[in-house]
């Protein structure tokens, strides 16, 4: 998969975790449908036209110019979530325990009842179910903030991937 | 001395001759001025007569705004109005190749639009004028579903159209202005009309029918009418719900997709249309006749009818009257003026000699008649019923002159049989 959703070095797309690469391969992903998605919506446009008797007008460049605007549009949101996301997700850099760091708040003085509201809210937060889960299922954090509760959120998030 | 033949008992015989009658006003090749022939009869119509008043000597267009109340045009390189049609005030010098007049609804103000070269003159009913730009770049134009569309002024293949926000929204984007390259085999657009719910493209060899409803991704080229002669630009008009121009080879309609010629005496003899205008009535279109020189033509589309009228007309205008422009004058078609009809050659169906006995007019008034047997003519000042005649010929050339309605005009000869 070629990934162009955001600028990257080879360097940094070696060092990424898997969740990292997860989340860009989604990210990709959905930006390739929307192309994909923005030139069928041309080719059936194009078609129309014909049908028409319009082919020769100043449509078929102003609908592809109309496309692409809110085709941008799109990308540029999946690609500020996408770097919002790697950068929740980002390593430290001198390799230290860095399994704390995953983007909602690790308090093990706070109550069983608000560690899973916590980490339950996080999860809801990100909106492809697909990802969500896999995420969820590599977090070893949770595993060990949220203890036996770990398990019925799985069974809520599931659900909620359903 | 001539001898009459004799048969056996000595007797003068004499060719036997049937009476025949004919009918004038349904000759083919007659010319009526000034009056139209219907089934009622020969019923006088307009005439012009001159007027004064101050009319510009170059009028490059000239139309009149039924919401204002003006007769507008652009001339000598500027606008002018006028509240009477025959009496004009230029002002705003500006540049324009291709001027045209347009009237636009605001809501409950009307206002005319001048189109030039990179503005458009605003004229409302206050007698306001202001300028405003125009990026339109058009030849000719007209409304529809809220859009301005018209024929590119540098490109004749290409039709465009404004955006949403009306004639002066040249914005190029899907739901706002665009345009449309018609195909080329019918050739440049000359004119374009409001037709109903479609857009009528006058092309130099044919009829383009274009549909446009809502957003431009709904337009659509309907169809495509070859056209054998030539269309002569300037010539569209729309009449009691009928939208007639001149070709090359006469007066026609487009109709239900097709282009329609309309019979009329008068086609062999007008010809170089150039101006039009219509009323609710009368279609009108100046050019020349071969019987009058200058002429106006005009059709009834009610009663189906074709007359000219003795007029010099580069451009019309018609309004409350109607107005002729020519060469700084100016003439207004006006009713109760006088008419001549002049019926075609005529031989009663025999090519031999014949004696007209008489010529008949059923009206109201005093006529004067003028009958030519080709060699010599006799004129009648106050011709009325029954004129004794008893001219020998051929053919013979019958004209009559009035002001009155004519019932009834018919012709009357002694034909020998051609054996």
């Amino acid at each position: 998969m070629t990934f162009d959703i955001i600028v990257l070095t080879d360097e940094e797309l070696r060092k990424m975790t898997a969740v990292q690469m997860q989340l860009l391969r989604t990210a990709q992903k959905k930006k390739n449908e929307l192309k994909h998605k923005l030139e069928l919506d041309m080719d059936l446009f194009k078609k129309l036209l014909l049908t028409d008797n319009m082919q020769d007008s100043s449509l078929e460049a102003q609908k592809r110019a109309e496309l692409e605007e809110e085709y941008l549009y799109q990308v540029g949101i999946i690609a500020e979530q996408l770097e919002y996301a790697l950068e929740v997700n980002e390593p430290f850099p001198d390799g230290g325990d860095s399994s704390e760091d995953v983007g909602y708040i690790v308090d093990y003085g706070l109550s069983y009842t608000d560690r899973y509201i916590i980490v339950r809210n996080y999860y809801l937060s990100i909106a492809d179910p697909a990802e969500r889960m896999a995420l969820y299922g590599k977090d070893d954090v949770a595993r060990r903030y949220l203890g036996s509760y770990y398990n019925t959120l799985y069974d809520v998030l599931y659900t909620y991937s359903q | 001395m001539k001898i009459s033949p004799a048969n056996a008992f000595g007797k003068t015989v004499f060719p036997h001759t049937a009476r025949v009658s004919a009918d004038l006003l349904r000759l083919g090749d007659s010319i009526p001025v000034n009056c139209k022939i219907t089934r009622e009869g020969l019923i006088p119509t307009l005439s012009p007569r001159s007027s004064g008043g101050s009319v510009p000597e170059d009028i490059k267009c000239v139309s009149y705004a039924v919401g204002i109340d003006r007769y507008m045009a652009f001339a000598d390189g500027k606008d002018a109005v006028s509240f009477n049609g025959f009496a004009y005030s230029g002002f705003l010098n500006r540049s324009a190749r291709s001027p045209f007049i347009i009237e636009r609804r605001l809501g409950e103000a009307v206002q005319t639009l001048t189109f030039g070269d990179g503005s458009v003159a605003v004229y409302n009913k206050d007698d306001e004028l202001k300028t405003e730009p125009y990026a339109g770049n058009l030849a000719c134009g007209a409304f529809h579903c809220g859009r301005l569309f018209g024929a590119d002024l540098d490109d004749g293949y290409k039709l465009r159209w404004s955006g949403e926000g009306g004639a002066l929204d040249w914005e190029e984007k899907i739901n706002g202005a665009g345009w449309v390259l018609l195909c080329p085999e019918l050739g440049e657009i000359l004119n374009v009309a409001e037709f109903g719910e479609k857009i009528i493209a006058l092309r130099r060899r044919g009829v383009s029918v274009i549909t446009a409803h809502g957003s431009p991704e709904n337009f659509k080229v309907e169809s495509e009418v070859c056209s054998y002669s030539e269309l002569c630009k300037d010539t569209v008009q729309i009449v009691r719900g009928r939208l007639f121009f001149f070709r090359k080879s006469g007066l026609c309609e487009y109709s239900d997709g097709k282009i329609l010629s309309i019979a009329n005496g008068l086609a062999e003899d007008f010809f170089s249309p150039a101006c039009s205008a219509a009323t609710d009535e009368y279609y009108f279109a100046g050019g020349n006749s071969m019987a009058l020189g200058d002429a106006v033509f005009a059709y009834d589309a009610a009663d189906d009818c074709a007359f000219l009228m003795n007029a010099s007309a580069e451009k019309i205008a018609a309004g409350r009257s109607v107005f002729c422009y020519a060469d700084g004058k100016c003439c207004e078609l006006v009713p109760d003026g006088e008419f001549t009809f002049s019926c075609g050659n005529i031989n009663f169906g025999s090519h031999g000699k014949k004696t007209l006995k008489s010529v008949i007019i059923d009206g109201g008034g005093d006529y004067s008649l003028t009958v030519t047997n080709g060699v010599f003519a006799r004129s009648f000042n106050a011709a009325k019923g029954k004129t004794r005649l008893n001219m020998c010929g051929r053919s013979f050339k019958i004209t009559v002159s009035g002001s009155k309605r004519i019932n009834s005009f018919t012709a009357e000869a002694e034909v020998a049989d051609d054996v």
